[in-house]
């Protein structure tokens, strides 16, 4: 059988905004790019960013990229890389003001400037005054940009396959990526896509736990097509959760259930806070919460029938308080739980809400990778942005209003910079058909037939051992056994089955090798949390609860052979300023 | 599965998890008893962006497209089923 093959400049795997905005930056260049997307563009995860931009843009109150550095910097617990963390904030403004060229209709202050609200974390004279920093389009910030870059593209004829989905890239033996082999979700149909440089940008893995924010689609499949071209992940034990998402189903009931008077409860109907944080209680910090709902849980204080989620109760309030001041809560709660809070406590757990970790990358959106004495050496033709990408600009804590920020700031770094390499390598490389057979391969292994297990069971098992083992609640010894359940989950995966063999629109081969992408990120994510033996940002050891910079200052990677751990430096020098050296964060 | 089905299916992955869920649970409850209006008007819903989808099946907005109104109970019906289960 002939393989349909077609040639690009450039491949962008994924059409969220940080695949969408490169795409653009390289189409008005007149560079061939083509974009590839297991879904339509606009139902990429971007479309649920509701929050804003942050830019230092000083429509509302003063305020400076320095600051905005400052912010970061400290929001990351000093384990973001301080160039990309300059070179960021320095781009903030101007990457604002190209998105309202490009159409996206911001909130408008009097004078008709950009409006901006203050968010947690922002701050005036380097931790000062709440600063007010964040653009935003009403709440649907990240719907507005998705949608314009989309339009943008279609102008300037970015070229786009809808529906396909990206097995495996294309490396030579000198280490050159060269495209993707892809297959056409209607047809079955297998593709070759070549490509003098690839950008990976296909979003998180908030998948790989039980209950979280994310939509179905965040499987983390360019996090293990990188893992399995070779390339290792930096800091995926950096999970951010939020303490109250719908148990089981993972929507977020905001702060503001709390802040109004809302309290938790255990199976005893015991205010359990209490305990935990005697003074603030449920206005505790998100980590304390999250903690405390896990240990009760693990406990057995659980309630519901499987005893797996806290209650948060607002009955208190009464109904007229509920009605005025948490609509959107009480609506969230009738359709997906068929309660009314006014009446019954809401289900809750800690919910998986954003990935720090990733591809690592420079600030040119280069994918790096150690090679012998060097911790950095960039893989070529290989690019990642967007949450898929550890840049870092995050490092074991990301602030809001930095994640749409980092999308578009490095779609457009990571695009520059192909367009120099395209000016350096004008011709493709020769394919290289044996890495094509190896994905081919991956494809046609779920051909298989005979007996072995369905997919839907083990990615849900696969879901509960990473919310039970890798949530919040981390020791060595949970972790260990958790690794242990994941290696022999793994097996079984290598073992199972779909029924359903026919070509046209076959989503069980799609959904089958999603699982096995959400299994190399999970194993990425329970190796780093195991091995990193302190507590910063998002990563709490309940055996290691202090910060240890002495030892840990220091990124992880995570590599798929032998489940190998490595670390390298954080870049501690910015690029014309003096670095933030670590202090503790108080807030 | 027909190819209709498969295709719709996958038209049902969006870029929220809420419509995910919602969605999800109305193909497991519901569309299977939609006439060919029903289904028309469904691939029509499927065609509005995330966010307006979302509000439509909340009863946020309202459309004058009169066989996407009725299929939003019908949607947030199949939804409080699942929450029963």
């Amino acid at each position: 059988m002939k393989l349909t093959t077609r040639k690009f400049d450039a491949l962008i795997i994924g059409a969220g905004g940080a695949g969408l905005r490169a795409a653009l930056q390289l189409s008005n260049a007149d560079a061939r790019v083509a974009v590839v997307s297991k879904v339509f563009p606009t139902r990429s995860h971007t479309v649920a960013a509701q929050g804003g931009v942050n830019a230092a843009l000083a429509n509302v109150l003063p305020d400076s990229w320095h600051w905005h550095m400052f912010d970061t910097v400290k929001g990351s617990d000093y384990l973001g890389d301080q160039d990309a963390i300059e070179y960021m904030c320095r781009a903030a403004p101007k990457v604002v003001y190209e998105l309202e060229h490009f159409g996206v209709p911001f909130s408008r202050l009097d004078d008709g400037g950009i409006y901006q609200r203050a968010f947690g974390g922002q701050s005036q004279h380097f931790g000062k005054e709440q600063a007010a920093r964040t653009c935003a389009a009403a709440d649907r910030t990240g719907h507005a940009i998705l949608h314009s870059l989309y339009q943008q593209n279609l102008r300037a004829r970015t070229h786009f396959f809808d529906e396909y989905f990206a097995i495996d890239l294309i490396k030579d033996d000198a280490g050159h990526v060269l495209g993707v082999v892809a297959f056409e979700i209607l047809s079955g149909e297998p593709i070759v896509i070549e490509a003098k440089t690839t950008l990976i940008a296909t979003g998180g893995a908030g998948q790989i736990f039980r209950t979280n924010t994310n939509a179905l689609s965040n499987t983390g499949d360019g996090m293990a097509m990188a893992l399995r071209a070779g390339v290792p992940l930096e800091d995926m034990e950096f999970v951010q959760f939020h303490p109250t998402g719908i148990a089981g189903r993972g929507m977020l009931i905001t702060e503001g259930a709390r802040g109004e008077g809302g309290f938790l409860i255990n199976d005893q109907g015991e205010r359990f806070m209490e305990r935990y944080a005697p003074k603030v209680k449920d206005l505790a910090s998100r980590d304390v919460v999250s903690r405390a709902i896990a240990i009760e849980v693990r406990e057995g204080r659980g309630c519901g029938r499987n005893k797996d989620h806290a209650l948060l109760d607002l009955r208190h309030l009464g109904a007229d308080t509920i009605m005025k001041k948490l609509p959107g809560i009480r609506e969230m709660s009738l359709t997906f739980l068929g309660l009314d809070p006014i009446e019954k406590p809401i289900p809750v757990f800690p919910t998986c809400h954003y990935s720090m970790g990733g591809i690592p990358t420079n600030r040119d959106g280069q994918v790096v990778v150690p090679v012998k004495d060097t911790p950095e050496d960039p893989v070529p033709g290989l690019y990642a942005a967007g949450e898929t990408a550890c840049v870092s600009v995050h490092g074991a804590n990301r602030l809001g209003g930095n994640s749409l920020l980092d999308i578009l700031v490095f779609g457009r770094a990571a695009a520059n910079h192909i367009l120099e390499f395209l000016e350096e390598n004008r011709l493709h490389r020769p394919l290289h058909q044996e890495s094509v057979d190896q994905a081919l391969a991956r494809l046609a292994r779920w051909d298989r037939k005979g007996d072995g297990e369905a997919v839907e069971p083990l990615r849900r098992e696969l879901r509960k051992v990473m919310e039970d083992h890798c949530g919040v609640f981390r020791t060595a010894e949970v972790m260990r056994e958790g690794v242990t359940k994941l290696r022999a989950l793994r097996e079984r995966i290598d073992n199972a089955v779909i029924r359903d063999h026919s070509r046209t629109f076959n989503t069980a081969r799609v959904e089958a090798m999603e699982l096995e992408n959400l299994m190399d990120c999970a194993m990425a994510t329970i190796c780093s949390a195991l091995g990193r033996e302190e507590s910063r940002g998002a990563h709490s050891r309940m055996d290691f609860p202090d910060r240890d910079d002495e030892r840990w200052l220091k990124h992880s990677l995570y590599s798929l052979q032998d489940d190998a751990m490595d670390y390298k430096p954080v870049r501690t020098q910015p690029v014309t300023v003096e670095s933030f050296p670590p202090k503790e964060r108080v807030y | 599965m027909t190819l209709p089905d498969a295709q719709t299916r996958w038209r049902c992955r969006r870029g929220m998890l809420e419509n995910d869920l919602l969605l999800g649970c109305f193909l497991e409850h519901g569309y299977d008893e939609l006439d060919q209006e029903g289904r028309d008007a469904f691939e029509r819903l499927l065609g509005y962006p995330d966010n307006l989808l979302l509000d439509l099946v909340l009863g946020r907005q309202h459309t004058v497209d009169a066989g996407i109104a009725r299929l939003v109970p019908l949607i947030r019906a199949a939804t409080a089923a699942r929450a029963s289960d």
